[in-house]
């Protein structure tokens, strides 16, 4: 186990590096390079040879891009002379409060998802199941934008029962849960949809299974055999929760620019619109690291439930 | 297949006294009826089986496909599904499963009866170890039982189902064993309760034909040391010549003939019977199982003759219009056919 953990890792190295040299080329490559900002309007060609010199831009591509990868292990990401910031402060910032909207939208989707997928999928064909399969249809069709505005219009602007955007944790927890509720009602309805589809599809098929006849006739309880039943549906359910996470830690840019929420879907549209480019590459760099660790975490997961994923592996 | 041929002969050959009338009952079951009712009809897939099964005794249950032997295994165990109607009575050393509480049923479960299932593949949870599996069982059958006891119990089971290296097995998955290993296991969980019956569904058919013989061979010294009864369910008539003291022959959810393993394989005395050893000899012959021609009838609505009417070269008038009788045509021996103890008995 602690073999093949180990192995992951040393999987997950090269495609660390791999995203680096992409995102390291992304700068590099596109129009609007990192001296505009540095370089006055009315500068001679000589001036601006110059200060691309001073800034190390003329040297090749691989010694750049060392230099930058250095820099950016010991944490300086850049400045960026639009926001005057340091990119790593913008990022923390942004990054923390995405992690409190995605974690409480995750936790609040995927434990919402396997209630319903089980209850509908050890009751199949009964009403709750049809019930539960037309939400969680409508969960997944309904693109999560479009329900933070119908949230938006009815809490925030018909009933006034919640604010309608911004993150206030400096005003004590109840306005801070208050203000959560809406983004995370949004943004944890696809997993929900998505979590519950995948549980009740992964228990519908283990409950056909032979060995579950064998568990029955040893003479094991109803609850038990629900028991082995989950532990054998649960692999898929952590591959698509791996990828939820992943997605609601990147940021939704819809959903936190509907909310005015200060997380990295916001600072990524905001960086984007007014070319920022420091901090896109900063934003895209920190989303990789997090997609690539959550995949790290659910492979080495998903081999502790799964014997079948560990032989695969080994 | 390679155990089919030259039935009759070692039929022949063993000598097995017919002790059912001397011991008490362990399993018996009387005028069992399973239907599986759906929207679109019901299927009568046991229709009136009686029999008794003796404590160390085996009967062999033969029969086509689809002709209700699982369902009667399933039935008399109890998981079919909670649609299904099961009627009759099921005694176990006298008391009536189909009488009991869900819950005392459960207790009695893997404890008084289990079952051995056809695919050792499927029939063990992939994702739990050979251990977890095994004490998990011995845990529901002795209360109070500590882990180390538990696991010692379960090595040692692994050792009665004659497995090498018990202790490295446990730590095992299912899919780090071969099927014969796998069938092994499936086998020592059955016998973790000590049941005085066990049922068992083609325990070898889908194992290596190397294999088989071995797993035969296992079947009859455990049964024979935890002294249960045993009912098999075969498709190969050598595994029940092999095994059973005695051998019933199930057509469309009936019992169509009932003897001795000796009498039922060597003199049959049903032309399904007939049909059904005809196949395997020529099937052991020239390598290719041909079946008795025509198909069994629809469970959904059975015809008011003898249900074989359709398939046998012996019919006459009378088989179309009432149900065929019972008629013994020895001790110990009947046959649902009008003509038997006449001359449709050709052997
Ligand atoms: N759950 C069920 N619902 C409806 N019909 C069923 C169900 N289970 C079995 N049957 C039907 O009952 C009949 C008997 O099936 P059963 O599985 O007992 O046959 P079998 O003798 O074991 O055959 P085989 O040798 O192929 O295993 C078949 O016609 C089958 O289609
Ligand atoms: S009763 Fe008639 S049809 Fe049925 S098996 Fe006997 S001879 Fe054949
Ligand atoms: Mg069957």
């Amino acid at each position: 186990m602690l073999r093949l953990a180990a192995r992951r890792v040393g999987l997950a190295v090269p495609i660390l590096v791999g995203v680096s040299i992409i995102v390291f080329l992304l700068m590099t490559i596109l129009p609007g390079n990192a001296e505009a900002g540095l370089v006055p309007e009315d500068a001679t060609p000589a001036q601006r040879a110059a200060i691309r010199d001073s800034l190390g831009l003329n040297d090749p591509l691989p010694v750049r891009y060392v230099a930058w990868l250095v820099e950016a292990l010991r944490g300086d990401l850049g400045y960026s002379l639009q926001r005057r910031r340091e990119v790593a402060d913008l990022l923390v910032q942004a990054w923390g409060n995405t992690f409190v909207l995605a974690a409480v939208s995750a936790v609040l989707g995927i434990t919402l998802g396997l209630l319903l997928g089980y209850v509908a999928g050890t009751r199949r064909g009964t009403l709750v199941d049809r019930v539960v399969s037309i939400v969680s249809l409508a969960g997944l069709s309904v693109p999560s934008f479009f329900v933070a505005i119908i949230l938006l219009s009815i809490f925030a602007g018909g009933l006034k029962m919640f604010p309608s955007g911004g993150a206030t944790f400096d005003e004590g927890p109840i306005a801070a849960i208050r203000s959560l509720v809406l983004p995370v009602a949004s943004g944890s309805l696809i997993t929900m949809a998505i979590t519950a589809r995948v549980t009740r599809a992964g228990i519908v098929d283990v409950l056909s299974a032979d060995f579950v006849e064998t568990l029955r006739a040893k003479g094991l309880s109803e609850l038990e055999v629900r028991t082995h039943v989950l532990r054998n549906a649960i692999s898929p359910v952590l591959t698509t929760s791996g990828v939820q996470i992943g997605a609601l830690l990147g940021g939704s840019v819809l959903v936190e620019t509907i909310f005015r929420w200060p997380g990295m879907g916001q600072l990524l549209y905001t960086a984007i619109s007014s070319r920022d480019l420091v901090v896109v590459q900063g934003a895209t760099l920190v989303i990789a690291l997090t997609f690539v660790i959550i995949n790290l975490m659910v492979d080495i997961l998903q081999a502790a439930v799964d014997p079948r994923v560990r032989g695969a592996v080994a | 297949m390679s155990t089919t041929t030259g039935v009759r002969e070692r039929v022949e050959s063993m000598s097995r006294g017919d002790s059912s009338s001397e011991t008490m009952a362990s399993l018996e079951v009387r005028d069992l009826i399973t239907e599986f009712r759906g929207r679109r009809g019901h299927v009568r897939a046991v229709n009136g089986v009686s029999f008794t099964v003796p404590r160390g005794g085996v009967l062999a249950v033969i029969g086509e496909s689809g002709s209700g032997k699982s369902a009667m295994l399933r039935s008399i165990i109890g998981i079919n599904p909670p649609s299904t109607l099961i009627e009759g009575n099921i005694l176990l050393q006298g008391k009536d499963l189909l009488k009991m509480s869900q819950r005392d049923r459960r207790r009695a479960r893997g404890r008084d009866i289990s079952m051995v299932f056809q695919d050792p593949l499927t029939a063990l949870d992939p994702v739990y170890t050979v251990e977890r599996q095994l004490v998990e069982t011995i845990k529901k059958h002795h209360e109070g039982i500590s882990n180390a006891d538990a696991r010692s119990r379960a090595i040692g089971l692994l050792e009665l189902v004659q497995i090498p290296s018990p202790g490295a097995r446990l730590k095992a998955y299912p899919s780090e064993l071969s099927g014969g290993m796998r069938q092994r296991v499936v086998i020592a969980m059955a016998i973790a309760g000590r049941p005085q019956v066990i049922l068992a569904d083609e325990p070898t058919t889908a194992l290596d034909v190397t294999v088989q013989a071995r797993i035969v061979r296992l079947f009859r010294q455990i049964q024979r040391e935890v002294d249960a009864g045993l009912v098999v369910v075969t498709h190969d008539l050598g595994v029940a010549a092999e095994l059973a003291d005695e051998v019933a022959v199930m057509y469309a959810g009936r019992f169509v003939e009932h003897g001795s393993a000796t009498q039922v394989l060597t003199t049959p005395s049903h032309p399904y019977t007939e049909g059904l050893i005809e196949a395997n000899v020529r099937a052991g012959q020239d390598r290719r199982p041909r079946a008795i021609p025509g198909a069994p009838p629809s469970l959904k609505r059975l015809p008011a003759g003898c249900a074989f009417a359709p398939r046998c070269a012996y019919a006459i008038a009378d088989c179309w219009s009432a149900p065929a009788p019972i008629r013994d045509t020895a001790t110990h021996h009947w046959s649902r056919c009008l003509l038997a103890s006449n001359a449709a008995t050709s052997s």
